[in-house]
């Protein structure tokens, strides 16, 4: 790869394109491979495609692009303040429609802040749920018989279950 | 923007990613979502589910047990401070057994009770966020005894170590491993002519730590040593004593641990009026043949302050904890100063409390026994 390219250009599973800095792409090891290979000489115009869906991955380009000046060079401590602020401000956004695209496509592309962020994003909302809200969101069958769900509950009074 | 686009593509997570998720859920939280379906419940009662979890929840999560309330009458109490310094109460089990007085052991996310009858003492092993007890089996009842209780990674165990003494010696070890369920002798070594305080048991790194007397060839020359017992190894170990000036009665209850290692925390007196600094010494271990295999390094010394830090002060994470006052019971709070060693500030909270231990150590939340049935 000649260094002079500084930006490179991707696509989703959706057949978009997008555009994503050399410094930002090398935060996940599939896209630091990627970059190493030949495909992004300059007389190549094939485009790799990434098996994330556009939706998400303008979310991880977006993280990437935040998150690449801090990986690089390392920040003072009112830098990584901030940067936690500006996560917690990031998965905010309509977390329970794509958090589980982020979550899987931070495990793909091997980001582990992300992921780490996401997983500890999820657990955080999980918390406030009902067993039945988490069976829905997590597509879980209940499979308990109902002695055995009573024998549960009397295992463990202290905890109100829904 | 509206997001009802995804709403009927189904996003099933792989179960890797979603152990990942649970792993960061509170006990409260898991064992509240083990009616989810059959694989969550099982899932959480498997040891690796179990280890990771309290792995991660020892690095994010650590409490300080502030009073204990193990009584006949009324449920086991624990008060607890988290992080955020809010206080938590645990409060479930009650046995009918009859027992004039308590001590609490506690390691790596479980805790080991001691409950003292007048005629024998019995153990229990109690992960109070699960609501599990079990009992130990009956040890030996011989008088005089000090008691140690830890875990240890290498052998994935928790141990309970009591040596008992005669003539104020240890003459009898036994120790007891939850694996094995069963009392067993071990044999006694570097322990020989050692006398061991009963009150003052550290676990840390995968050993148990005791003040002790050795003694020497002559009725007066004893020699103020540490006891160390490896958990995983079961061989104990003499220890030199760190070289600063205090007296036995003075170093009692000191014994403490910081960083993963055994600490030891020293209060003087300076100055006219009276006002104490403390100091924080570790215990290094060397590997280098050329070196003595231990020394004694201070590492903090706060500045002047009007705490004499004299009931059994401990670290918690980068504080030095000290109660202030015993509170009697009728007393619903006591006061605890926290000595900040990274930024040498003081701070005295006001904490609930309803007994009156002063004994206060560090706790983390576990599934620890939660595969385990009850006796």
């Amino acid at each position: 790869m000649s260094s002079s390219v500084e930006a490179i250009t991707v696509l989703s599973s959706d057949g978009d394109e997008f555009k994503i800095t050399v410094s930002a792409a090398k935060l996940s090891k599939p896209l630091n491979w990627m970059l190493e290979d030949v495909c992004f000489s300059d007389d190549c115009d094939e485009v790799p495609t990434i098996e994330v869906n556009s939706k998400t991955l303008v979310k991880v380009i977006e993280y990437c692009e935040k998150h690449a000046p801090r990986a690089n060079s390392g920040a003072s401590d009112s830098d990584a303040e901030e940067l936690k602020k500006w996560d917690i401000e990031f998965m905010k956004m309509d977390v329970k429609d794509i958090l589980f695209h982020i979550l899987m496509a931070a495990n793909y592309l091997h980001m582990e802040g992300l992921y780490d962020l996401a997983c500890q994003t999820a657990a955080d909302l999980m918390k406030g749920m009902t067993v039945s809200q988490i069976r829905k969101i997590f597509h879980i069958k209940n499979d308990f018989s109902s002695e055995e769900q009573e024998q549960l509950r009397r295992q463990h009074p202290g905890c109100s279950f829904d | 923007m509206e997001q009802t686009v995804m709403e009927n593509e189904v996003s099933y997570l792989p179960p890797g990613i979603i152990r990942n998720i649970l792993l960061r859920l509170s006990v409260k939280s898991l064992i509240r979502f083990q009616r989810v379906c059959k694989d969550w419940k099982n899932l959480f009662k498997t040891p690796s589910f179990i280890a990771d979890h309290l792995h991660r929840s020892t690095q994010k999560s650590p409490l300080l047990v502030v009073d204990s309330i193990i009584c006949r009458s009324n449920p086991w109490r624990l008060c607890l401070l988290n992080r955020e310094m809010q206080a938590l109460e645990f409060q479930n089990t009650h046995i009918t057994n009859s027992f004039t007085s308590s001590r609490v052991y506690s390691s790596y996310g479980l805790l080991c009770v001691e409950l003292i009858g007048r005629y024998q003492h019995s153990f229990w092993l109690w992960n109070p966020c699960i609501r599990k007890l079990i009992q130990v089996p009956k040890p030996l009842d011989r008088g005089k005894y000090s008691v140690g209780f830890g875990f240890s990674p290498i052998v994935n165990d928790y141990k309970i170590v009591q040596l008992c003494m005669s003539d104020d010696l240890v003459d009898q070890v036994e120790v007891y491993a939850l694996r094995e369920g069963l009392w067993r002798a071990v044999e006694l070594r570097d322990l020989e002519g050692v006398s061991v305080s009963g009150r003052s048991a550290v676990t840390c790194n995968g050993a148990i730590f005791w003040f002790g007397l050795k003694e020497g060839e002559e009725e007066e020359d004893c020699e103020l040593v540490i006891v160390s017992f490896d958990i995983a190894m079961e061989v104990f170990t003499l220890i030199p004593f760190p070289n600063i000036p205090l007296t036995l009665e003075s170093c009692f209850d000191r014994l403490t641990m910081y960083q993963n290692k055994l600490a030891m925390l020293a209060p003087t007196v300076v100055g006219n009026p009276e006002s104490y600094l403390i100091d924080l010494w570790v215990l290094e271990e060397s590997t280098d043949p050329s070196k003595e295999r231990w020394s004694w390094t201070k590492l903090y010394t706060s500045r002047p302050n009007p705490y004499r830090f004299s009931i059994s002060p401990i670290v918690w994470r980068n504080e030095i904890v000290c109660s202030l006052n015993s509170s009697k019971p009728e007393n619903h709070e006591a006061k605890v100063v926290f000595c900040n060693i990274t930024t040498d500030e003081f701070k005295v909270f006001t904490i609930p409390k309803c007994g009156n231990s002063s004994q206060m150590f560090d706790y983390v939340e576990s599934l620890v026994l939660l595969d385990r049935i009850e006796v």
